[in-house]
């Protein structure tokens, strides 16, 4: 049994009376523990896709499976935004309180830790970096112990340092719980340093224009001779497609 | 020498203190210039202060006034929250009322009174009526706007979560509009005292605004300044023992303290 499977799902927005379709025909198969990139560019639908999977938008037409059941409310589902979200209003644990029904210390110390925001519990939001409200938005994710991990270009808007360190962290976050995660990007090379398997995402409306295995051994080096050859070859590959 | 600098310019206290040594030092100077009783010094007006408030009832007269604000600031707040949110959720609400918000907006304050002292006799009816109704449309425009401006992604983020939704109008919608309810209450507090004045100066025969006129008809043109500069001070002292400590707890997690 898959973890989650898309069939045959359609997304259309209603515009002006008049439907328009987003998303056409997708059809994905995740298995439990794998790392799986959505890769495509800019207002392809990528979001759109991940809301979809994560039951914030009903499909027109086709059907999402978790673990079988037609209703996302039978796995756990972690969140990580393109911005991170943070209730500006709220500390650092106050705003992983906010997503939790019983507050457990032990369990708030260890995420913190996991993330590496421990000692900053009682700091807001505005009073810390761009990447470690990123980081609170993670580790807000994982409190919920998912079991599917949706990520949205949770790095694109940081700079390159502090983006390649998250994505380190997020890899071994992710070696250590084995959840499931989906993680959504434009960037390529962010995408082969991470993934198990790479969708590329592509047209008006989008579909699923190529599936890649990316079958380079972990741990892997970010600015590593073998992700570069990976990403300059899926490069020019989805180039080819596109154009 | 910096850091003193630094750390004296930051207090607002000081820094208030300073202002109105400048202006108490420029207006004594003026004064100088002109007879008493077209403008009086600030030495003259302070012992005017004192005489009002020891010989004139001046306690009562603004108990009364303050009685009053304190009303129709309740009943504007209260109705411009109910109203101003039921504006900003509901679009037929919207769509009904707005007109009429405006409409509200636009009508004098002096209409208001004289329609009101005629409506409900010369009482605090009166006063307390013209002054909710100048007041409200204000409030309720400032509470409408705070209804649109709550972050439609953190209402996402809180159902991505399958947060229920008493804690999502607690943490979300409430603290939103926190900053708005605030600006408006300030606003709706000090809007008050000036409507309020003019009911009471034409048809009361108590209160601050009653005594303004009553030293106008008496050409007393240091009564006049004595009484505003008592009642300000009454407003100030309001402000820096309410709304300011109220704002500091509240707004705890900005990065810039409003004031």
């Amino acid at each position: 049994m898959f973890e989650v499977e898309l069939r045959d799902v359609v997304v259309s927005y209603d515009h002006r009376q008049s439907k328009q379709k987003i998303i056409d025909s997708v059809n994905m198969q995740i298995i439990k523990g794998e790392f799986v990139c959505i890769v495509g560019q800019s207002g392809c639908g990528k979001t759109t896709l991940l809301n979809v999977i994560a039951g914030l938008l009903k499909p027109e037409a086709g059907h999402i499976l978790y673990r079988g059941q037609p209703s996302p409310d039978s796995v756990k589902i972690g969140y990580v935004f393109q911005f991170p979200r943070l209730l500006p209003w709220r500390t650092v644990r106050q705003n992983l309180q906010f997503v939790t029904k019983e507050v457990n210390s032990d369990k708030l110390t260890y995420v913190l830790e996991m993330v590496g925001l421990r000692g900053y519990e009682k700091y807001y939001p505005h009073q810390i970096s761009g990447g470690m409200q990123a980081r609170v938005s993670i580790a807000r994710a994982l409190i919920v112990d998912p079991d599917i991990l949706l990520m949205d270009e949770p790095f694109s808007h940081l700079d390159q340092i502090t983006a390649k360190k998250l994505r380190e962290d997020v890899v071994k976050l992710w070696e250590k719980t084995k959840m499931t995660v989906i993680f959504v990007t434009h960037d390529l090379h962010e995408a082969v340093f991470l993934a198990d398997r790479v969708y590329v995402l592509g047209g008006r409306p989008a579909t699923i224009r190529h599936i890649e295995n990316i079958n380079i051994m972990r741990p892997r080096e970010y600015d590593g001779d073998e992700v570069f050859k990976f990403y300059k070859r899926l490069s020019n590959m989805i180039y080819n497609i596109q154009s | 020498m910096h850091s003193l600098r630094l750390s004296i310019t930051n207090n607002h206290l000081i820094m208030a203190g300073i202002s109105i040594l400048i202006l108490l030092g420029f207006w004594q100077s003026i004064s100088l210039f002109y007879p008493e009783n077209l403008l009086p010094s600030p030495v003259t007006i302070s012992r005017v202060i004192l005489n009002l408030i020891f010989e004139r009832d001046a306690a009562y007269h603004i108990y009364v006034s303050l009685y009053r604000i304190a009303v129709s600031f309740t009943w504007s707040m209260l109705s411009g929250i109910l109203i101003g949110i039921v504006m900003g959720v509901n679009k037929v609400a919207e769509g009904l009322m707005r007109t009429w918000v405006v409409v509200g907006l636009t009508i004098p304050s002096l209409g208001w009174a004289l329609l009101s002292l005629l409506w409900f006799g010369l009482g605090d009816h009166a006063a307390i009526i013209a002054t909710t109704l100048t007041v409200t449309p204000f409030t309720i425009g400032n509470i409408w706007e705070g209804v649109k401006s709550v972050d439609r992604d953190l209402v996402e983020m809180a159902k991505v979560f399958k947060i229920q939704r008493f804690k999502i109008i607690y943490e979300i919608y409430i603290q939103s509009l926190l900053p708005f309810v605030f600006a408006s209450s300030r606003m709706a507090f000090s809007l008050a005292w000036k409507i309020l004045v003019i009911v009471e100066m034409f048809g009361l025969g108590n209160g601050v605004g009653y005594m303004l006129n009553y030293s106008y008809g008496n050409f007393r043109i240091d009564w006049l300044m004595g009484w505003l500069i008592l009642f300000i001070f009454v407003m100030l002292f309001i402000e820096y023992l309410a709304f300011y400590p109220a704002a500091r707890y509240l707004f705890r997690w900005r990065k810039e303290q409003i004031l």
